[in-house]
C-alpha cells in the first residue's frame, strides 16, 4: 500500500479517497479521460461548502504549496477584515510553520 | 448548445459555486483504516480538496 513503502506518504495525516469509479474527478471536472486520471486540481472548499479557489495545474507540472497556503490565508484575512488582497500580499508576520526552513 | 470537452461535465464547480457533495470511503493514515467521508460532515471547516494523477509521482 502507497502509504506503507512512500516515506513521504507514510506521514500524511489527512484522509485519502482512491477515485476509482472516477465519481469525483468527473462531478469536479478534472478527470483527463484520454489517460484516465486527473489533474492536479486543487479546490479550497470554505466553511459554508462553497468553491473559494480553484487550481487546475497540468499533470506535467506541480503545484505551489506555499501559494496554496497563502491563498486561505488571504480568504480568511478579507473575510476578517472586510478589505480585498492586493497581488504578491503576504500573512505579516509569516506563518513559520508553513516553511520550517524560516526558521534557522 | 451543448458542448463536451474531453468528457468534462460543462457545469463542473467554479469559484463561489456550491461545492458538489460525496460520500465515499476514504482511508485514514493514522487510525490504519478505511472509514466513510463524506463533505457535508466537514461544514464548519475548511477543505483543500487536492487530486492527484497518480502515486509515487510528486504533488
Amino acid at each position: 500500500m502507497f502509504t506503507e513503502v512512500s516515506a513521504g506518504v507514510s506521514k500524511v495525516r489527512f484522509p485519502l479517497v482512491s477515485d476509482r469509479t472516477h465519481e469525483i474527478s468527473k462531478t469536479y471536472g478534472v478527470l483527463q479521460e484520454s489517460i484516465g486520471a486527473t489533474y492536479r486540481a486543487t479546490f479550497i472548499i470554505d466553511p459554508e461548502g462553497i468553491v473559494a479557489s480553484r487550481y487546475i495545474n497540468p499533470t506535467e507540472v506541480g503545484r505551489n504549496i506555499y501559494e496554496l497556503v497563502r491563498m486561505i490565508q488571504a480568504i480568511q484575512y478579507s473575510k476578517n477584515t472586510g478589505k480585498p488582497v492586493p497581488a504578491n500580499w503576504m500573512l505579516s508576520p509569516p506563518d513559520r510553520s508553513v516553511n520550517p526552513k524560516l526558521n534557522r | 448548445m451543448e458542448k463536451k470537452i474531453d468528457g468534462q461535465s460543462p457545469n463542473f464547480p467554479q469559484t463561489t459555486d456550491v461545492a458538489p457533495l460525496f460520500t465515499t470511503d476514504v482511508f485514514d493514515n493514522v487510525e490504519k483504516r478505511i472509514k466513510k467521508l463524506s463533505l457535508e460532515n466537514l461544514r464548519g471547516k475548511w477543505v483543500v480538496l487536492f487530486f492527484y494523477p497518480s502515486d509515487f509521482t510528486f504533488v
